[in-house]
């Protein structure tokens, strides 16, 4: 199955950020999710269900149908971008990520080339300090491009820059056309965008493995870690401890393996 | 123990299913005593710690037996199987009050195990019952020299599978504890365990189906649930191969009949010991124990009452004729 796509479609970006500036700053509203991030991530509807006009939530499937927001009719430039799109849209949105703010790990459900509807991403404003991992991959998404990428897979977003990474997010019904764009049913031609982390092509998450197993493996690399309360500490160790035997793993790879192993105790039940 | 993998310490805390295979989570427990009132009181515990949620052996469940061959775990000196709400906590709470003992107390990896034919169809018997003794090893690993026996209390609606937990371990003494079940449904209705959730128990366990069981009231499911345990219970009693203890004959049971039918000696410090613990709330153990027959009686209402006369009286009162024919006049 194809993970992501980079379109043959690129955007002008400094007129879609003129209509950012249309967008008041009471207009955007925090996303539901709240279990799944720390710090700031709003959104802005911009069409939506009707029968939830002023939410955020895109519903997938609204019986009643959908339609343009009052927040489009401030923004021409991105409803021209929108009228490039020969396929049905159901919601649009403009989702901010702000500075300092991590959208954790997770899956997105009912969404895919499978059931019909698929997800595309457009960044209308972003910073080479944020990063993007699909799958344990990290990608790298620049103004202007426009993605496809499916969410059903684990992802998570850090913005470690200065500015908002604000992306234009379009639900869209599969239909020739997208076809014609997307090779949904190809997986070999995503693999040259991914940027990858080292000589070797392995990726962050691979080389904590690769650690994992080597201190599973040693009883003294062990004991150096096992007295260690603070969760803090313990991060910065075994960061450093990994740098020191050749890893390059970050932070974050240490961060997610802990929330992933706390998740599967807490619902081992399920 | 060179060789051993996961490494001698290293406990199962997790069964866990992955693309129709059986996996264990192994947790580093070198310098644990498991004397939480739970087992994954005493994993959770553990799980503070960062190391132990970075670092864990996860392995195929085949691995459990390659150890078993390869260790000599204590043989269990006993299965505390119950009703639930009638003493239990306080049972495994006074064993573990000793270093000799060590106790696990309702662990999650054995009640999947239980269920894997649920996650896994097509499992037969025979490989559930060599995958629980592998596991029950494994749990019941020696943990330092001074410790000498081990206890398992089940979940109280594995009773429901005690025919297969026999011939997993023919030899080893059952112990079945209950209690007026009055008492026990107040409690449920009160705060509910996990099997009187309508749903949690598979409804054709209870010859229900699925409709049936969310539109009951409570108090009439959680008497069936109850029911069923005794009377699963009293079928394996025929072999005369467990003992039966009532709420009422607790504490005194554990220092005086127990050790005998374990086939263990305890001296009287030991005893005294023990009593010591029962002084205590098994649950929260910062409180001290007291007895709550009489409220429990007094809280219940005419439906319980009709409940418990139509749904277990019958097998509680054949528990009781049976526990008096076994057990010795009390001097």
């Amino acid at each position: 199955m194809l993970k992501s796509y980079k379109l043959p479609l690129s955007f002008d970006s400094a007129p879609l950020k003129r209509d950012l500036e249309r967008i008041p700053a009471e207009a955007w509203t925090r996303h539901f999710n709240a279990r799944y991030y720390e710090g700031e991530w709003s959104g802005v509807s911009l069409r939506a269900g009707l029968s939830a006009l002023n939410q955020l939530y895109p519903d997938p499937d609204d019986p009643a149908g959908y339609c343009d927001t009052e927040m489009l009719d401030l923004c021409p430039h991105i409803r021209e971008v929108l009228a490039g799109f020969r396929c049905p849209l159901k919601s649009v949105r403009l989702l901010k990520l702000a500075p300092g703010s991590r959208i954790l790990e997770h899956r997105d459900y009912k969404l895919g080339y499978e059931e019909g509807e698929v997800r595309l991403h457009i960044p209308v404003r972003t910073n080479e300090r944020v990063e993007f991992y699909l799958d344990g991959r990290r990608l790298v998404l620049k103004e202007g491009e426009c993605w496809f990428i499916d969410f059903n897979f684990p992802h998570r977003v850090f913005n470690h820059g200065a500015d908002e990474r604000i992306h234009l997010v379009l639900d869209c019904v599969v239909n020739d056309w997208l076809k014609s764009l997307i090779p949904f049913e190809d997986e070999d031609c995503e693999d040259s965008s991914f940027m990858v982390a080292d000589g070797r092509g392995e990726t962050t998450r691979e080389s904590f493995e690769r650690f994992r197993q080597t201190v599973l493996q040693d009883e003294t690399l062990q004991e150096s870690l096992r007295e260690t309360s603070d969760v803090k500490t313990f991060v910065t160790q075994v960061v450093r401890l990994g740098h020191d035997l050749g890893h390059h793993f970050t932070a974050a790879d240490v961060e997610e393996a802990l929330r992933a192993s706390r998740r599967a105790w807490l619902e081992r039940w399920l | 123990m060179t060789g051993l993998f996961p490494p001698y310490g290293w406990t199962p805390i997790r069964v866990y299913f992955d693309n129709g295979r059986a996996f264990v989570d192994w947790c580093d427990t070198r310098d644990v005593r498991f004397t939480d009132p739970f087992f994954d009181e005493t994993i959770t515990r553990c799980l503070r710690r960062p190391f132990n949620q970075l670092f864990r052996h996860q392995t195929p469940v085949e691995l459990l037996l390659e150890r078993q061959a390869a260790t000599q775990g204590l043989a269990p000196s006993g299965f505390l199987f119950h009703t639930s709400r009638c003493g239990s906590t306080l049972v495994a709470q006074m064993l573990a009050a000793l270093p000799q003992n060590l106790v696990i107390s309702e662990a999650s990896p054995i009640d999947t195990v239980l269920r894997a034919n649920a996650s896994l169809p097509g499992l037969t018997e025979e490989t559930r019952i060599d995958w629980l003794r592998a596991l029950v090893c494994a749990l019941c690993e020696k943990r330092g020299e001074e410790m000498k026996h081990c206890f398992i209390k089940l979940d109280s609606w594995h009773t429901l599978d005690i025919k297969l937990l026999r011939r997993a371990f023919p030899s080893v003494p059952f112990v079945f504890l209950y209690r007026e079940p009055v008492e026990i449904i107040v409690s449920h209705l009160r705060r509910r365990g996990a099997q009187m959730i309508p749903g949690v128990l598979d409804p054709s366990r209870l010859s229900l189906d699925a409709q049936t069981v969310v539109t009951m009231p409570p108090e009439e499911y959680c008497a069936r649930v109850l029911g069923e345990i005794c009377r699963v219970a009293l079928t394996n009693y025929e072999d005369d191969s467990m003992m039966l203890v009532n709420y009422r004959q607790l504490p005194d049971a554990v220092c005086t009949r127990l050790p005998d039918w374990f086939g263990v000696h305890y001296t009287d410090e030991e005893r005294a010991r023990m009593s010591s613990a029962a002084q205590y709330d098994a649950k929260n153990p910062l409180l001290p124990f007291a007895d709550d027959t009489e409220t429990k009686r007094r809280e219940a209402d005419e439906r319980v009452r009709l409940a418990a006369d139509r749904w277990v009286r019958p097998f509680y009162e054949d528990l009781e004729t049976k526990n008096a024919d076994a057990a010795p006049p009390h001097p």
